[in-house]
């Protein structure tokens, strides 16, 4: 007779912990990628020189971290490819789930490597600041966590957003995938045809997709659109997965 | 109530039928053998009762329940291969730590004085392992979990002799203190077969004998005698198996005799035993020897 | 008491050992293919089903005074781990005494050694299996062609060397 019974909330919980616990690798590669594009990338800020006469001459240098913040996006997209793979799946099921608290604690899992991603990337962007103080130089213009907390805050939102976001497209290419390799033929396609005949990936009057999230100006609505957007994401990846066999030869 | 049921179970991929309209029934709490020859679907029948493929057609209920993404069955189930998957972050030692999170009845104890026993370090990766010391991790696994479901399929694989006997005799001792239904696959069924009480054999995609061990071994009996002298008695009975090489011939038959049929027998100088029940396995899917001499015999005659 | 426990220990190493070597005798038969007949020059009367030794290893206890009446015997899960197999094949072999009545059951104690046991397996093994093993002498003894007073001669001086 059954002797044990687990509540979904409770397994997701240990299988979400699990998942912690062996894939330690994701954090430490997105800590690596993110000192490598410190370095390398924060370098190439945009200078300009203005001569006001009078021997005074002031260097302008705007500087970002748009790098890293790419580093990041496409960090989030193998990530969530990586979370499909067989393997992560075998190994969660040598132990106790079935496939809802198997996808449950991928999504927490996503939601964690999210947050982490959207912090750290726009803490760089301090470090960066602090950085640029040890040279010669006085920043005149910056929004900090001191002097606009809530612009602060909002960047970590967005950036947890779009890291999200970018972790569950790569999750759904890598359930579809697993789902049926014929779908490796169809995404190669697509990315050909974008290439070669450039079909715009729109919506409708002209603007690009990517427009829907970034030409978006209130918060609020951003943050909609992008928890909208994740759920039906997932909802797919979940409705594909929960009827894939496990250790299927 | 069975631990597992089958009813009219048959799994197909895509056009290949793997398993035809099995009818099954499995006792709670007996150690049960799985036997059949290579590719007759026993890793499928136990990846279906795991939950880890679905059924194509037919009704499979595991304690009641239907095993596909069902959170209980798999709670209360622990399926043991070679090919099971464990994280390569996690040494030995992490791995036992994530079985005590996942169940109930894991038995930290057991499990690391077993370890010991069987010279695995803890600080061990289990990737780095050589396929007879990964065998023995995953079996000490398997035996430490105490689900009410224990399936193992071909766990011995690349065990050396001493590790094989010493896991018999420790899931031996473990089932007598805790019984649980157990589901056991092997190749060596010589080995095991002390060890179970029921025998289940595939042959063909289906069930070719279900019941006690001591059935199957009172099935059939073994005749030896030259063979003029079994020609001239013992044609009556349904003969199973015939071989000739060495100096005496051996008619497996189906043992339906008589104490007085069996005394004529013998007072015919023919040598009447009882087969151990690998013996009447081997009979009954055609594995006896013999059966390849007829391969180069046919060739020799060409 | 604590004696006749160590004499029985030391009969059962025995015993095991002896199953250990003929299963051994037994595996090659089978890897080498149809050499049994090894195995039929060892053992006379060919393998016995686990649950029939058994019970024949309980009978011999209680035959050679091992167990006496009313002594406690070993319950199915003692035997399963001594002889190292299922406790199901060990409970078979407690049942054919059962149904023997050569011991029966107390409810929650156990089972226990009838007081007739001993007296019923010494007239059944004369009438069964010691007649049976003279029919087999006699199958072999007409086989090498040995007369009846040849044979009666074997048994005395075999007898004389025992003595």
């Amino acid at each position: 007779m059954f002797t044990t019974q687990w509540s979904v909330n409770e397994l997701a919980k240990r299988q979400y912990l699990f998942k912690l616990s062996t894939n330690g690798a994701v954090f430490t590669t997105l800590i690596v990628l993110q000192i490598i594009g410190t370095i390398f990338i924060s370098g190439a800020g945009s200078t300009f020189m203005n001569d006001w006469g009078e021997g005074i001459t002031f260097n302008f240098t705007s500087i970002s971290n748009d790098g890293q913040v790419g580093l990041t996006l496409f960090w989030a997209l193998i990530v969530g490819f990586l979370l499909t793979s067989a393997a992560q799946r075998n190994e969660s099921f040598s132990f106790v789930t079935n496939r809802l608290t198997f996808q449950l604690a991928n999504f927490y899992f996503i939601c964690t490597a999210a947050l982490l991603g959207g912090v750290t990337t726009v803490l760089l962007g301090s470090v960066m600041k602090i950085v640029a103080l040890f040279g010669d130089n006085i920043i005149i213009e910056t929004t900090g966590l001191l002097t606009s907390p809530l612009d602060f805050f909002s960047r970590i939102l967005v950036m947890t957003a779009y890291t999200l976001l970018l972790m569950m497209i790569g999750y759904l290419l890598g359930t579809l995938i697993q789902f049926s390799k014929l779908f490796i033929v169809l995404f190669g396609l697509i990315w050909f045809m974008y290439f070669t005949f450039g079909i715009n990936l729109s919506v409708g009057e002209g603007e690009s997709l990517l427009y829907f999230y970034y030409g978006e100006t209130s918060i609020l609505l951003f943050i909609l659109k992008v928890v909208v957007s994740v759920s039906v994401l997932f909802g797919i990846s979940f409705f594909v997965t929960n009827r894939l066999e496990v250790r299927n030869p | 109530m069975p631990a597992i049921t089958l009813k009219n179970v048959t799994k197909s991929y895509r056009s290949i039928t793997v398993l035809n309209q099995l009818n099954l029934e499995i006792r709670e709490n007996v150690i049960t053998g799985l036997v059949g020859r290579n590719g007759v679907g026993k890793t499928t029948l136990m990846k279906m009762v795991a939950g880890f493929i679905k059924e194509s057609d037919g009704e499979l209920r595991v304690f009641g329940e239907r095993p596909f993404n069902s959170l209980k069955v798999s709670a209360n189930m622990i399926f043991i291969d070679d090919m099971m998957g464990f994280p390569d972050a996690l040494t030995l030692g992490d791995l036992l730590m994530e079985c005590d999170r996942f169940y109930e009845n894991w038995d930290q104890d057991l499990a690391m004085r077993l370890l010991e026993y069987f010279k695995l370090p803890l600080t061990l990766n289990h990737r780095v392992l050589s396929k007879g010391k990964r065998s023995t991790f995953n079996a000490v696994v398997g035996i430490a979990t105490r689900c009410p479901l224990t399936m193992f399929d071909e766990p011995i694989t690349g065990m050396d002799a001493g590790a094989r006997r010493d896991f018999y005799r420790a899931l031996l001792k473990d089932y007598l203190a805790h019984p649980r239904t157990i589901l056991l696959s092997s190749h060596h069924m010589e080995e095991m077969e002390d060890l179970l009480e029921d025998i289940l054999i595939i042959d063909g995609k289906s069930i070719a004998f279900h019941g006690p061990i001591t059935e199957l071994q009172e099935k059939f009996l073994s005749l030896q005698a030259k063979e003029s002298v079994l020609k001239s008695h013992a044609t009556r009975y349904g003969v199973v198996h015939r071989s000739n090489a060495g100096p005496m011939t051996e008619w497996i038959v189906d043992n339906e005799h008589t104490e007085a049929e069996v005394d004529e027998l013998k007072q015919a100088g023919i040598r009447v035993s009882a087969l151990s029940a690998s013996e009447a396995y081997l009979a009954m899917t055609g594995q006896t020897t013999g059966g390849v001499d007829d391969v180069y015999n046919a060739m020799e005659r060409e | 008491m604590t004696i006749l426990f160590i004499v029985s220990q030391q009969y059962l190493y025995f015993y095991l050992h002896y199953t250990i070597k003929m299963r051994i005798v037994h595996y090659n038969s089978n890897a080498l293919g149809n050499l049994k007949v090894v195995k039929f020059l060892l053992e006379m009367d060919g393998e016995k089903p686990i649950y029939i030794q058994i019970a024949e290893w309980l009978e011999t206890e209680i035959i050679d005074g091992t167990l006496q009446a009313d002594d406690k015997v070993y319950s199915q899960y003692q035997l399963a781990d001594l002889f190292n197999i299922n406790p199901a094949t060990a409970g078979k072999g407690l049942t054919i005494l059962l149904d023997a009545e050569l011991i029966y059951k107390k409810r929650g104690l156990g089972t226990f050694v009838s007081a007739d046991a001993r007296e019923k397996l010494l007239t059944k093994r004369k009438s069964g299996r010691l007649s049976r093993l003279v029919q087999e002498l006699l199958n072999e003894a007409a086989l090498l062609g040995l007369q009846e007073e040849q044979l009666i001669k074997l048994i005395r001086a075999e007898r004389k060397e025992r003595s």
